[in-house]
């Protein structure tokens, strides 16, 4: 099979790697928009690809790399379709909605570039160059996903539909009355001249079983900002570690404690070893209606970790069930893709879900 | 009635009644009905309220602007999906409050949508009014696209050097359609990503943008 790449009058390019198990059958581009704004074009990516699984194997995940400056901060960004299940020959599409301003171009190119970034297989088997880390992000969400579908089976089983029906409608109605905080990066550190700036020290919650714990950590809070997250973290299981994501929970001035944002860390531990992470970027949170939020005090927890032969740890659904956490966490994504199914579709359509990919 | 794959469901009824299923449903159903009584006798219900409905009259309701009196495609099935996704859900919720209060009494253990009382059925359409009303009042303008967020998700924070070869909002940044379910995060590396949700098909796709 030769390259698959194909270049629009606009200079949008999507290109497959020849051996890829997948194949483009078409690009529509019809909804993009190319403006020039004085010496910058103005780029409105409204695409649909239809991808066709070439290979033997199921797909479960795709990632696609869309590229515009490699060099320059938010020159890549990278569309992915996990809970996929593409059979041999089947097709799928694949919709990317990104807006890009750059700079006039001067050289030959594309301006826009699609490439693959990795599939996961059934198998959880993976191929790709994994440019952007996306093994591990796909991993974690079809994992995630095989525990919770399981889970909503289980009560199936034992308790019937009417026992789906019921856990479904509750989870919507513990969804909806999820308090929500935006969480925006903070450009320069610190935005607010007012509130004086002072150090927090983080207070760990450690989940049953986990790997890695958060031994200590302080954060600099100011006002509606927080940034310098540093963490002190102890591998505490059997398996050289790669790599962990922490989560945040903020409590505001009222007592209301919310879940906002993540640390993501390359720490590479040993069994028995400590070690640090630490970051510079800053975070600003706010409440609905743009209102800020005043900081008072943050917690982290280890979420997920990635052991140095690609194996990945993330807690069971009973540790995500501790009181505190229940109101508060996001639901898992899988969680709130059968959420929204059952919403639109009814309970026969999850129950379908949930024998097709048992 | 209990609910059953090969009978229209209740809210399929309710948009028949309402002449506002979709045309090959629309035929199914009422091929459906010449047969089956039962679900003949709830459209018939679903029928009498409307036409109760349309004895209240519609002279209050909010009036369309000039120029913008036809929804687009894209706009209704959108709208539609999300009046479906209503209608079930206030269906689920009423049939759920039915069987808590049968249960107390021991008789029934099956929840059935038929045993709503009058009033129910008055709240239910009361909901669907408002539904129709506020979707008509906040519809876009005729022949849109599908709507889109009009600003992005996130403004992705630029180096001065790179600002003053591209001007202000140089780099990728999300744009979340409006009609699906989504969620943005943001983490400490400056990444941020969003979760969008088709809940028609079930897919989901996560777009993420780097700034390292």
């Amino acid at each position: 099979m030769a390259s698959q790449a194909q270049t629009q009058p606009g200079s949008l390019r999507v290109d497959l790697p020849p051996d890829a198990p997948l194949a483009l059958v078409s690009a529509d581009w019809g909804a993009s928009r190319v403006t020039a704004r004085g010496g910058a074009l103005l780029l409105e990516l409204h695409s649909t690809l239809q991808l066709k699984n070439t290979g033997a194997r199921r797909i479960r995940a795709v990632s696609l790399l869309v590229t515009a400056q490699d060099r320059t901060p938010g020159g890549r960004a990278s569309v992915t379709l996990p809970s996929l299940d593409i059979e041999t020959s089947d097709t799928f599409p694949v919709r990317i909605d990104l807006r890009l301003m750059r700079p006039l171009q001067t050289g030959p190119g594309a301006v826009v570039d699609v490439q693959l970034d990795g599939i996961l297989f059934e198998d959880l088997a993976f191929y790709g160059p994994n440019r952007m880390n996306t093994r591990r992000s796909m991993l974690a969400w079809e994992l995630e996903a095989r525990r919770d579908r399981k889970a909503l089976l289980a009560v199936l089983e034992h308790g019937g539909a009417n026992a789906l029906r019921n856990e479904r409608v509750e989870a919507l109605a513990r969804n909806a009355a999820q308090p929500r905080l935006a969480v925006q990066a903070a450009n320069t550190g610190r935005a607010t001249a007012i509130e004086p700036e002072r150090e927090v020290t983080l207070a760990s919650l450690s989940l049953p079983a986990t790997p890695v714990e958060l031994l200590s950590g302080t954060v600099r809070i100011a006002g509606d900002e927080a940034r310098a997250p540093h963490v002190v973290l102890r591998n505490v299981g059997s398996k050289p570690v790669r790599s962990v994501e922490v989560l945040w929970l903020v409590r505001d001035n009222q007592g209301r404690e919310y879940a906002a944002g993540s640390l993501p860390a390359d720490v590479n531990l040993a069994p028995g070893q400590t070690g640090a992470a630490s970051k510079e970027g800053a975070l600003r949170f706010s409440l609905p209606g743009g209102i800020p939020a005043s900081l008072a005090a943050m917690t982290g927890f280890v979420s997920s970790v990635e052991f140095s032969d690609g194996a990945l740890w993330l807690p069971s659904r009973q540790a995500l069930r501790d009181p505190r956490l229940l109101g508060v966490l996001p639901p898992c994504g899988e969680e709130e893709r059968l959420m929204e199914l059952y919403r639109r579709k009814g309970l026969d359509a999850v129950i379908q879900q949930l024998h097709k990919l048992h | 009635m209990r609910s059953d794959a090969r009978h229209p469901g209740q809210e399929s009824l309710a948009l028949l009644a309402g002449g506002d299923l979709a045309w090959r449903e629309s035929l199914n159903a009422r091929w459906h009905l010449q047969f089956c009584p039962q679900c003949k006798i709830q459209f018939e219900k679903f029928r009498a309220d409307r036409k109760e409905l349309d004895a209240i009259g519609t002279s209050d309701w909010p009036q369309a602007p000039a120029g913008r009196q036809d929804l687009s495609d894209p706009a209704w099935t959108a709208l539609a999906a999300e009046m479906r996704a209503n209608i079930r859900l206030g269906l689920t919720a009423g049939s759920l409050a039915s069987s808590l209060s049968e249960s107390e009494d021991g008789d029934i253990d099956i929840p059935s949508p038929m045993v709503f009382a009058p009033w129910r059925w008055a709240v239910v359409c009361g909901a669907l009014v408002f539904v129709l009303t506020a979707g008509w009042w906040l519809r876009p303008s005729g022949g849109a696209p599908l709507p889109v967020a009009s600003a992005p998700a996130w403004e992705l924070p630029m180096t001065e050097q790179a600002r003053q070869v591209a001007g202000p909002g140089a780099g990728l940044q999300l744009m979340v359609p409006v009609s699906n379910v989504s969620r943005t995060e943001t983490d400490f590396g400056g990444s941020t990503r969003s979760r969008v949700i088709d809940g028609e098909t079930g897919q989901v796709t996560l777009q993420q943008v780097y700034v390292e």
